[in-house]
């Protein structure tokens, strides 16, 4: 099982939900992608959404100022 | 293929899609569906394969615009009067999606050279104003086992269904052959309401798209249709029938015919 880190900051709603699904789309369902994204819409909006598409949220870590949000491919 | 930063951002809501996704971006991309027809029908189809993403659009038409085309075949504009109608649509889908490959047929469908077009696409449209030339398209996807959407519009009203030839009813389960030509208006006596053909053109467009990507539950074995004045959709059940002349188990026809010219009565009407 692979996990792979992925810089989305910068990027905002909805273009890092789908960069964040490309980039799941590339892994192996059960692989982990740490996703890094930013405070705000980001943080607000990506995990609920990624969890709506049916994958797993891990856990979400606060760094500096911005977030890792770790999720399992499921589908 | 994978998608560059310009396909990511254009086809941004459509891989947001949990049915589509990169995966099915692609699937489109490397698709290939022919359009008979670039008038009402093919206008809104042709336009919204083409914003899709769809990679290759075939157009089959052998007319010019005319003014009188304007009401409804959106993809041809003012200044495109007197111009042929595939070159028109093309430049129009052009500019609206340059990754589309367009391939023109500037001709009239025939039986004569229907079968070979149609060979070279997964997923056929017909935007054909005329009977004569609905039969030939199903009868030539029939025997090339192209899958493809059938429609139709008149005055208000309008109906489609989607045929998986040899799975699913075809148009001649449901209208065995064209009515009598005493019967039908084939040119524009009998009027049409402009939007018309953008609704029902663009469920067939809707078609062509979840038949490409493998998506939901396609209109087969079944014919849709629409009243405009009441905002009726009835889906009629149409199942296969054993005494199909083309796909029952003892067809008559086996080889493609030319069901008759489009005649008109209108004086001067080139139709």
């Amino acid at each position: 099982m692979l996990t792979t880190r992925v810089n989305l900051r910068g990027i905002p709603c909805p273009l890092n939900l789908v960069r964040a699904k490309l980039a799941m789309e590339k892994a192996a369902i059960g692989d982990i992608l740490e996703i890094e994204i930013d405070d705000g819409e980001p943080i607000q909006n990506l995990p609920a959404s990624l969890g709506r598409q049916g994958q797993e949220i891990l856990e979400t870590v606060k760094l500096d100022n911005y977030f890792c949000l770790k999720v399992r491919r499921r589908l | 293929m994978s998608l560059t930063e310009e396909q990511i951002q254009r086809y941004s809501r459509n891989i947001i899609l949990e049915q589509i996704g990169g995966r099915g971006q692609e699937r489109l991309l490397a698709s290939k569906v022919l359009i008979i027809g670039t008038g009402g029908l093919g206008s809104p189809a042709a336009l919204y394969l083409a914003a899709a993403g769809v990679g290759t659009i075939g157009l089959v038409d052998g007319d010019q615009v005319d003014l009188t085309n304007l009401q409804r075949q959106i993809i041809h504009h003012t200044r495109d009067v007197g111009r042929r109608k595939v070159a028109s649509a093309k430049s129009k889908i052009k500019a609206v999606n340059p990754d589309v490959t367009v391939r023109t047929y500037d001709i009239w469908a025939r039986a004569s050279n229907i079968r070979e077009i149609v060979r070279a696409y997964d997923f056929v449209i017909d935007g054909a104003d005329n009977f004569p030339a609905k039969f030939l398209i199903n009868d030539a996807c029939f025997f090339e086992r192209i899958p493809f959407s059938h429609a139709g519009i008149l005055q208000f009203e309008g109906q489609l269904m989607t045929v998986i030839p040899g799975q699913t009813a075809c148009y001649r389960c449901v209208f065995p052959g064209p009515p009598p030509t005493s019967a039908v208006s084939p040119c524009g006596q009998a009027g049409v309401l402009g939007v018309l053909p953008g609704v029902i053109g663009s469920l067939q467009a809707t078609e062509a798209i979840k038949y490409l990507l493998g998506i939901g539950e396609l209109l087969t074995d079944s014919l849709l249709t629409y009243d405009a004045l009441t905002m009726d959709f009835r889906k009629v059940p149409a199942g296969r029938r054993a005494d199909c002349p083309l796909c029952g188990p003892s067809a008559t026809i086996t080889a493609l015919i030319d069901e008759g010219k489009v005649v008109c009565n209108r004086k001067g009407c080139k139709c």
